[in-house]
């Protein structure tokens, strides 16, 4: 997959993929699976050097005071004042012990895919702002759950960016088109991988080996070793987690709709005060051409800005960011049921052969 | 069994260790400072309701100077942090702590000392001290003590204990598992790397697994049958308690079963694409309209 190339505006050198230290993803997952079903947030520190971006150390953020009632505010805690200190306090702690004291980003637990909102957009930019190569790092708990871990690194795109400055945060119709943005190019992609250190290593080979196997029946044949390989992706029922993601896209295309549904109704404003603004123009011709034959002053067809008011066009960011997440959520369907559809052929074939 | 007395407070009888803090000590260690042999630092965690288990779910390295003569731990350090780690996660308290060499000496009594006292110590419960040997030429061994007064002297009963071991396993909760398992695929990779593989591939390996398990077993029936191998009857009962608990299932209801999952699944792709092209069309039609 060809990864678009982001120009930086300073000396910093842009990262093409990104490299999680093993301590770092134990760390991550354990934390968003613990606060399951609620989304939390953390920072992450590393380096960022030979296009690479290192994670070294994570930690999470408290759960802010009155959060009980809605998770939004777990979201913009990166930049809640609370969480600023917080953030201060531990990282000059963490220098004292020769952990890098450079955040690079921030990771988010979000529950089957839905992270698509204000805050990521804010979170982002403002970590951007500081650091081009902040990232922010997306673990889907229900999905970990039934099959391989799913972590993903996203970052907002050139594009995006240049749209968010040209048009002041506003959005308008014109900002987007001007810099080609569409919904698909907000966040952009890139490839993460794991690495062990030389001690990380040896830990993990003694685990495996059979000294170290937890007490258990020793006339049993089951190996009770803590890394055993897992099978439970190869489960057949599904339909929770389907179930549950469709009920989702059904309420993005909800939002989608309404959401539409400002934006039209803006537009027929506009078209409304057009229209009026077009019979003042008329009427003022009108009346100039008998002002001047009774030579009195003109007044200007200019002046219709004093008279009416053209409404403000609703930004159009909420309407990128729902198409967005509908688009997510059906790439996690289709991602899901190619799956789970190779398991019922491979299935029904070996059903077949015994019938 | 032991008889509870009333005054005494209990004692940790298993200690189960979460694998996220044993890296966390490794990470540590790595980034010690020139010179310093081992390094210590404080493991947080929970305490089951009778004291009697002690979860170690995480650990922070805590800066520290040691000579010959005597040692220093930055107390203020470890205040400091222990107070933001406890914001974060409410639930983990004081339970212990590390260090990185297996020798048990004078200084480690002192530090044990300080982490049981009264003032912000684990008191009334004993507070754990896990060795882990992180020396790379020998094999890593973790093990954990409590520590009982064994005082001859008064005056030196702050540098003398007795460290008892107490037996460890390791745990991990179902969403651990996951990433314990993929950070373990890269330990057989020569540059220690892997990378985050889709749910097709896991899909994959895991059949590869299976098939290659079938084959090991069907490899060594053929053996036994042959007469090359002697067969062990234990072995033999439990695969056949194995193999007989496939289910037997009406073929016709199986199959009815079996099409209307599948066309429930290919239904909702169906529904999921017909909106995906949905939202380019309206995508491109705004675009459109906006230019013209």
């Amino acid at each position: 997959m060809a990864f678009p190339v982001t120009v930086l505006p300073e000396l910093t050198t842009p990262v093409y993929s990104v490299v999680i230290d093993s301590g770092v993803l134990l760390k991550l997952t354990r934390h968003t699976s613990e606060a399951f079903p609620a989304t939390v947030c953390g920072l992450i520190l590393g380096l960022d050097a030979n296009s690479v971006l290192q994670l070294t150390h994570a930690f999470p953020f408290p759960p802010s005071e009155g959060s009980g009632a809605s998770g939004n505010d777990d979201a913009s805690a990166p930049r809640s004042k609370a969480n600023v200190r917080y953030q201060a306090d531990m990282i000059r702690l963490l220098k004292e012990v020769n952990i890098e004291a450079n955040p690079v980003g921030y990771y988010i637990s979000s529950y089957l895919g839905g992270f698509f909102n204000q805050a990521l957009v804010d979170n982002l930019v403002a970590l951007q702002a500081a650091n081009p190569n902040s990232i922010v790092l997306v673990h889907d708990v229900t999905r970990s759950s039934q099959s391989s871990v799913s972590l993903k690194a996203y970052r907002l795109s050139a594009q995006f960016l240049a749209t968010n400055k040209s048009s002041g945060g506003k959005f308008s119709s014109e900002a987007v088109v001007k810099n080609n943005l569409t919904y698909v190019d907000i966040l952009e992609e890139l490839p993460v991988s794991i690495k062990n250190s030389h001690l990380g290593t040896a830990l993990l080979h003694h685990l495996d080996s059979p000294t170290f196997a937890t007490k258990g029946d020793p006339t049993s044949f089951i190996s009770t070793s803590a890394l055993a390989p897992n099978f439970d992706s190869l489960d057949l029922s599904i339909d929770p987690y389907l179930e549950k993601s469709v009920e989702f896209l059904l309420e993005s295309v909800d939002d989608y709709y309404s959401e539409q549904g400002t934006f039209n109704y803006f537009q027929r404003q506009l078209g409304r005060e057009q229209s009026k603004i077009q019979q003042w123009i008329q009427k003022t011709r009108s009346e100039n051409t008998l002002r001047e034959r009774a030579n009195l002053p003109t007044v200007s067809e200019e002046d219709w800005q004093k008279h009416f008011k053209l409404p403000t066009e609703p930004s159009r960011l909420d309407n990128l960011l729902i198409s967005a997440q509908i688009d997510q959520y059906c790439k996690q369907i289709e991602e899901y049921s190619s799956v789970v559809s190779s398991k019922m052929f491979a299935v029904q074939n070996s059903l077949d052969i015994h019938n | 069994m032991m008889t509870a007395q009333a005054s005494s407070t209990p004692t940790p009888l298993n200690i189960i260790i979460h694998p996220q803090s044993l890296f966390s000590i490794l990470d540590h260690t790595l980034r010690r400072n020139e010179g310093q042999e081992r390094v210590i630092g404080t493991l947080l965690g929970q305490r089951s309701e009778d004291g009697t288990e002690i979860e170690i779910r995480s650990a922070f390295a805590v800066p520290h100077i040691e000579s010959a003569a005597q040692v220093e731990i930055d107390m203020e350090y470890h205040k400091t942090m222990y107070n933001l780690y406890h914001k974060a996660n409410p639930k983990e308290i004081l339970v212990g702590w590390y260090a990185t060499s297996l020798e048990l000496n004078a200084f480690s009594a002192l530090i044990q000392n300080f982490y049981s006292s009264v003032s912000d110590g684990t008191y009334p419960y004993p507070a754990v001290h896990l060795t882990m040997q992180v020396d790379p030429s020998s094999d890593i061994s973790i093990r954990t003590y409590i520590s009982t007064n064994a005082g001859v002297l008064p005056d030196k009963i702050s540098e003398s204990c007795l460290f008892v071991p107490v037996p460890n396993e390791l745990r991990y909760s179902e969403s651990e598992r996951s990433g314990l398992e993929l950070v373990a695929s890269a330990k057989n990779n020569e540059s220690r790397e892997t990378s985050i593989i889709g749910d097709i591939g896991n899909l994959e390996k895991s059949i590869e697994e299976v098939i290659s398990m079938v084959d090991r077993v069907s490899a060594y029936v053929a053996s036994v049958q042959d007469g090359t191998r002697p067969g062990n009857a234990a072995i033999g009962k439990f695969l056949l308690s194995n193999l007989s608990l496939a289910p037997k299932i009406d073929s016709d209801e199986l199959e009815k079963l079996f099409n209307s999952h599948l066309q429930d699944i290919l239904l909702v792709v169906y529904l999921s694409n017909t909106i995906k092209t949905q939202m380019q069309l309206f995508n491109s039609l705004k675009r459109t309209a906006v230019i013209s």
